[in-house]
């Protein structure tokens, strides 16, 4: 098992070496320049040539990037471009905001997702179970910034019961309220994925359900709510704990549009403001975090299966 | 004779396929006994209709879709259609299937799901007296050291020692009624030998009936005190096994034991004698001739048969037969 995960960590590194090169030499293919970006468009040539060669921008592209490389294996990401500070820092500062609100949203995911899917399962072709397919087919396609605006006209605007927008740090102030400000991005982003659990856990549980073990459990006399939990839905966990698992670094890294709508300090909107500024190594950094961070979930999956399921063993 | 189930005229009916489609019928009009400490073998191809009695018998029957439209299923003197089969299942009657590598759950080992079958029926049991007596059953079916065996998964254990763990599991409340869905037909031919013995030990230790389902009649012929015959739905044919292979009265059962290739004394397949297949396929439930259903593929075929379906024509020794043929009592064979 230890060797197991060691051997899947050492895995990762040519993973991490291939992504990091794709990322570097496409964000140098893109047009613009970040010495001309800084500068503005009055600068003259040579100014914008001098900071250039001062920024290191004048060197091969290779070179910049053995450069790069050398610095991520000593821990040390750069600086960015922008906020002249470390790239570290600017993802740390970030990463609280992304983090709250990925895991608020996964659980909630998980606290709607299953249990409705178990029910729609359970009483399958019932009215009640169309109904639930037709709402998860509405929170599965309406788009997120929609049902976020919707929202906060409601609840932020109407109602008043949560802020509309921002968040300020929970860790520098101390104040655990402040994640009220998450409670709408979080709701807004669990709607489409919980829709999807629904669907995932409704579908794997009908396929279990005709199994010849819940047949036999059947005829051992099991009640129906016996049969349900322990046999069929115990057996269809391993589809639906992967689905979470890619949804929660979808969470992580991917809510550019809902950050944007609530105006959240998050990861995602830090891609897309350091891709417009052309913020080579915060850029970088994050795709190499992210990167991490995919491939490291996805070991957490592959591992809570051989606790889901006796047939897997991992040596 | 004493009968501890009898089922009296059961006709069960499933959903068409696709909507809009009407009901089809799996069994219809069937009625047999099974009296204690008896086997019974019911035998037919598949899709005759065999399971599906036995799922009316356990109240498994397909949901939503299936149900019985007629007929009492009577066990121990009750109607078991006013009884709470939550009770009965795993206790009274207990059942065993065909294919062992897919009738454990995968993620329970096999001690717990046995441990399951007693919890279910009996709430108030101690974990430490549990786990000893399914301990003493695992190693009562053949299992080699039981003790470690209960903490194995499924999938760590043979297919003749799964079906030995749910012969366990089965009857572990000392059921008086076993029924056996073709528990050997998924097992190598050395294991079943191995499993047939095993249950007639059981059903003699235990002093259970068996309602042993199969498509085999060599199977029957060694293990069965009577045998039905299914066909279409119907029992066609019904004797005590010895006079059922003495005297094979209902086409479709001479068919049945025509089609099993024939020995020489030396052990070689006959030279001369050729195996007769049944001509002609099983009708589908939902296009079954009017008539006799099995008229179609028969040889002995009359214009009764076609426009008529004949009883069950009961003949001497306890031997009954649904053709025309024996509408009088006797035997009109050509």
């Amino acid at each position: 098992m230890i060797a197991y995960v060691v051997r899947r960590l050492l895995g990762m590194v040519p993973s991490l070496l291939l992504a990091s090169v794709i990322v570097f030499s496409f964000i140098h293919m893109i047009p613009g320049d970040p010495a001309q970006m800084m500068l503005g468009d009055l600068a003259t040539p040579e100014q914008v040539a001098a900071l250039r060669e001062s920024m290191g921008l004048d060197r091969p592209v290779y070179v910049q990037y053995a450069l790069w490389l050398g610095g991520v294996v000593r821990g040390d990401l750069g600086n960015s471009i922008f906020f002249h500070q470390p790239v570290s820092e600017v993802i740390l500062d970030r990463a609280e905001t992304s983090l709250f609100l990925a895991v608020m949203s996964i659980v909630l995911v998980i606290a709607i997702g299953i249990p409705v899917g178990v029910i729609s399962a359970v009483r399958h072709n019932s009215g009640l179970d169309q109904c639930v397919s037709a709402a998860s087919m509405f929170f599965a396609s309406i788009p997120t910034f929609w049902l976020g605006l919707n929202f906060m006209a409601l609840f932020s605007v109407a109602l008043g019961w949560f802020p509309t927008s921002g968040f300020p740090s929970v860790l520098k102030s101390g104040d655990w309220s402040n994640l009220r400000y998450l409670v709408l991005p979080a709701v807004t982003l669990a709607a489409p994925n919980s829709a999807l659990i629904v669907r995932l856990t409704r579908a794997g549980m009908l396929d279990i359900a005709n199994a010849d073990y819940v047949r036999t459990a059947r005829a051992k006399g099991l009640s129906d709510f016996t049969v349900n939990v322990r046999h069929v839905f115990r057996n269809s966990l391993i589809a639906v704990v992967s689905a979470l698992g890619f949804t929660f670094v979808a969470l992580v890294a991917g809510t550019v549009v809902t950050e944007t709508v609530f105006s959240l300090p998050g990861v995602g909107r830090l891609v897309v403001e350091s891709l417009l500024r052309r913020d080579y190594p915060t850029i970088q950094g994050i795709i190499l975090v992210v990167a991490f961070l995919y491939m490291f979930i996805n070991l957490l999956v592959d591992l809570s299966f051989a606790l889901l399921d006796p047939r897997i063993r991992y040596s | 004779m004493n009968s501890l189930l009898s089922i009296e005229d059961l006709r069960v009916s499933i959903r068409g396929l696709f909507p809009g489609t009407d009901r089809i019928y799996p069994v219809d009009g069937v009625s047999l006994t099974v009296a204690s400490g008896e086997t019974l073998g019911l035998v037919g191809e598949s899709g005759c209709g065999k399971s599906m009695t036995s799922m009316a018998i356990m109240g498994l029957l397909p949901r939503p879709g299936g149900r019985v439209e007629r007929g009492r299923i009577v066990f121990r003197g009750q109607d078991l259609a006013g009884e709470d089969m939550l009770k009965i299942r795993g206790r009274d009657i207990s059942m065993i299937f065909q294919d062992p590598m897919t009738s454990l759950n995968p993620v329970y080992t096999v001690g717990e799901q046995i441990v399951e079958a007693i919890r279910a029926h009996e709430p108030g049991a101690s974990r430490g007296e549990t786990r000893a007596r399914v301990v003493s059953m695992l190693g009562k079916v053949g299992i080699p050291s039981p003790e470690k065996r209960f903490d194995a998964y499924p999938h760590l254990l043979s297919g003749g020692m799964r079906q030995r763990v749910m012969i366990a599991m089965a009857l572990i409340l000392h059921p008086g009624l076993l029924i056996a869905d073709e528990p050997t037909t998924a097992l190598d031919v050395t294991i079943q030998a191995q499993i047939l013995y095993l249950m007639a030990d059981l059903r003699r230790e235990m002093g259970m009936s068996v309602l042993l389902i199969t498509h085999n009649m060599g199977l029957v012929a060694e293990n069965a005190d009577r045998v039905a015959v299914m066909y279409a739905g119907r029992i066609v044919e019904q004797a005590p096994t010895s006079e059922l292979f003495r005297a094979p009265s209902h086409p479709y059962t001479r068919g049945l034991l025509d089609s099993i290739p024939r020995m020489t004394d030396q052990g070689a397949l006959d030279p001369d004698g050729r195996l007769n297949a049944i001509p002609g396929m099983v009708p589908p439930l939902y296009a079954l001739p009017g008539g006799c259903k099995f008229a179609p593929r028969c040889q002995s075929r009359t214009e009764r048969c076609d426009s008529e379906e004949p009883k069950l024509f009961g003949l001497a020794n306890g031997h009954s037969v649904r053709c025309w043929l024996f509408a009088d009592g006797g035997d009109r064979r050509v």
